[in-house]
């Protein structure tokens, strides 16, 4: 990030649209062009629908709404419109605080896909102080089935065990197969060089 | 993070196809335990693997827990135990096997062994008085596990000890035969044993090794054989060396399960990772068998024609993947075929497709031996023997390990059933055709010369 960061403001910048080709070169130079610096930036493409997150700083004369007006006249009408939102932030964000190795775990929940699938499953994680850090789901494609793969923290978690008690007792009471690995086992079984 | 389907293979591994680390097995170093008497050098052995081992078990059921992969044995090797006690007699060899037994179970582990000596060139006094103990160690004893090496690449076969080993093999059986004649499953006769090797009954920490260090032994035959049936189930027509990749893909995968949790425990306990022994090693439970990959992998009944070629690329393929996913592999490496530890095994023998001699020629190109095989007990001594010189031929001449735990069930015959239980599992008894036919070659005793090494044909 550029130096005197103090006297720069600080925003966090969230993009939806219909994914195409263009959309991080567009909104990266709008953003340049303001004298925005990114400091930070992630996109997911979920079935063609794209979404965007950037923490970015601007010189002190730029303001939010002039940064989200000017995002959002990039995409156009219809389908190609940008849902754009800027949140000034009072300060610098840290750095993401690294999650400790001994901490990963992989939690996996397969069932019959139903509605508040998704809201069980962290819910339990919620209740047992289980962070979630990444998240996906999949549903088979013979459909029915529906998978949730999470990348979760357990450093809140007073204990693992009961984590494991209180997870058999959830898997049965909802019907579910919750299964949670130790994230350094993927690592070693899919990845060349772990040691 | 990783992608889905690496994720849910790996959990499906673990979860559904019985993936498990078979052994994770301590080698202790006991030449420093030599006392003044039998009784103090009991006592310094005792001491010894209670403060090196003594928190081997939980150590593996904490990080078992902790990665959700089962750790099915917790184990020790330990010195030859006829090198620590060389000079003491055969009663004296047997209140060693007796310590070892009490600190095995006080420590709360599944086997130890290294009730073992080094024979192939020739018997020393102290290596003699042990192997005439081990028929009453073996049976006195639970957990003692015993091994004898015989032969190796270097001096041939020692067939005064081959000869002396098939009445050893013999009476360990009769002296068991309430249970069958377990206790000659206790029993392993090597050629080219290694040194640093988890499984047993062939386990000892050999010479030139650590003080102490922690070796593994890995599994999951279940795990190969669904990888298999997936790749099948893609119905694009693959030929074997696209069948053959993706057991040595499955392979690393497991290797590294063995790898990373044998680290793990060898990092808590404080002492050297050792080597990982890429291994198949079945289980009687369904779906845990090395027989059943080799039906996948096109023979109806094993046994049949076929089937050695199979086992040979299986064992291969497995050497592969496994040695590239660990550090340090070693041991007895490959598809084990042990006939009672194997559900599918068992059933060809009991239906006849499987014979004692197509066994031998599978045992060529794979590890180990001729492992966990029930015999008449009828079966005489000097035809136990030459089972034996025949098996550890093939790993003199090939410069490989072989080794022979067979099990002359008294009482019974051919055809009979022989169960061990748990994992030793059971099998119909193999039919030994020729019996009694070979007393004259192991009478000769002697020495079979070391082979040479060059003009390999």
């Amino acid at each position: 990030m550029a130096a005197a960061e103090e006297s720069r403001r600080q925003f966090v910048i969230s993009v939806m649209a219909w994914d195409r080709v263009g959309i991080v070169s567009q909104v990266s130079e709008a953003v340049a062009s303001m004298g925005g610096d990114i400091a930070d930036l992630r996109q997911q493409v979920l079935r063609n629908y794209l979404t965007m997150i950037i923490y970015a700083s601007f010189p002190a004369g730029v303001d939010r709404q002039t940064v989200e007006e000017r995002l959002q006249l990039l995409g156009g009408e219809g389908r190609d419109a940008l849902a754009v939102q800027v949140r000034e932030i009072g300060g610098v964000l840290p750095e993401q605080s690294r999650v400790g190795q001994e901490d990963l775990y992989v939690l996996t929940a397969q069932g019959p896909n139903r509605i508040g699938f998704v809201a069980a499953v962290s819910g339990f994680c919620a209740e047992n102080r289980i962070n979630i850090l990444d998240l996906y789901t999949t549903e088979s494609p013979e459909g029915g089935s529906y998978t949730m793969i999470l990348l979760v923290d357990t450093s809140g978690c007073p204990s693992m065990e009961e984590v494991r008690r209180n997870m058999k007792a959830f898997a049965e009471q909802k019907g579910l197969s919750l299964v949670l690995q130790h994230y350094d086992i993927f690592r070693a079984t899919n990845e060349i060089r772990i040691f | 993070m990783l992608r889905s389907d690496h994720i849910l293979t790996t959990v499906d591994m673990i979860q559904k196809e019985n993936l498990d680390v078979r052994a994770v097995t301590m080698g202790i170093d006991l030449h420093d335990c030599r006392g003044g008497s039998v009784q103090e050098t009991c006592r310094n052995i005792r001491q010894k693997i209670s403060r090196y081992a003594g928190r081997l078990v939980s150590t593996c059921q904490k990080i078992s827990e902790q990665y959700g992969v089962p750790v099915v044995n917790k184990r020790v090797a330990v010195t030859p135990i006829s090198a620590v006690g060389a000079g003491y007699s055969e009663q004296e060899f047997i209140l060693v096997a007796r310590t070892l037994d009490q600190v095995a179970e006080e420590i709360g582990i599944d086997f130890i062994g290294g009730f073992s000596a080094n024979v192939e060139n020739g018997m020393s006094a102290g290596s003699k008085e042990l192997i005439s103990a081990i028929p009453e160690a073996l049976t006195l004893t639970e957990k003692v596990c015993a091994s004898v090496n015989a032969a190796s690449f270097r001096y041939g076969i020692n067939m005064d000890a081959v000869a002396m080993l098939g009445g050893v093999v013999k009476d360990t059986a009769e002296k068991s035969a309430e249970a069958s004649g377990f206790g000659a499953a206790k029993l392993v006769i090597f050629a080219n044993q290694p040194e640093a090797n988890p499984f047993m009954a062939g386990a000892i920490h050999g010479y030139g090794q650590h003080e102490a260090a922690i070796n593994v032994g890995v599994s999951g035959p279940g795990v190969i054989a669904r990888a298999l049936e997936r790749r099948l189930a893609r119905g694009d027509s693959p030929g074997l060396h696209d069948l053959a990749d993706e057991i040595k893909q499955t392979a690393f995968r497991v290797t590294r399960c063995g790898e990373l949790i044998g680290r793990r425990v060898a990092d808590m306990l404080g002492v050297r990772f050792g080597i990982v022994d890429v291994s198949l090693a079945p289980t009687p439970r369904v779906g845990d068998s090395v027989g059943e990959i080799l039906k996948i992998l096109g023979v109806d009944d094993i046994g049949a024609p076929g089937s050695t070629a199979i086992v040979a690329m299986l064992n291969d393929a497995v050497k592969k993947g496994g040695t590239f996913a660990s550090r340090s592999a070693g041991g007895l490496s490959g598809a084990f075929i042990p006939v009672c530890e194997d559900a599918e095994l068992a059933e060809a023998v009991a239906n006849g497709s499987l014979s004692l001699e197509k066994l031998e020629a599978m045992t060529s190109v794979c590890s180990v031996g001729l492992d966990m095989i029930a015999v008449p007990g009828s079966t005489d001594a000097p035809t136990l023997s030459a089972i034996i010189a025949d098996e550890l031929a093939i790993g003199v001449i090939n410069n490989k390990t072989t080794a022979v735990r067979i099990i002359p069930v008294p009482g019974k015959e051919a055809g009979e059933l022989a169960a061990f239980g748990g994992l030793f599992g059971e099998s119909a008894i193999l039919q030994v055709r020729n019996s009694g036919k070979s007393s004259r070659f192991v009478g000769f005793g002697g020495r079979i010369p070391a082979p040479i090494n060059s003009l390999k044909n």
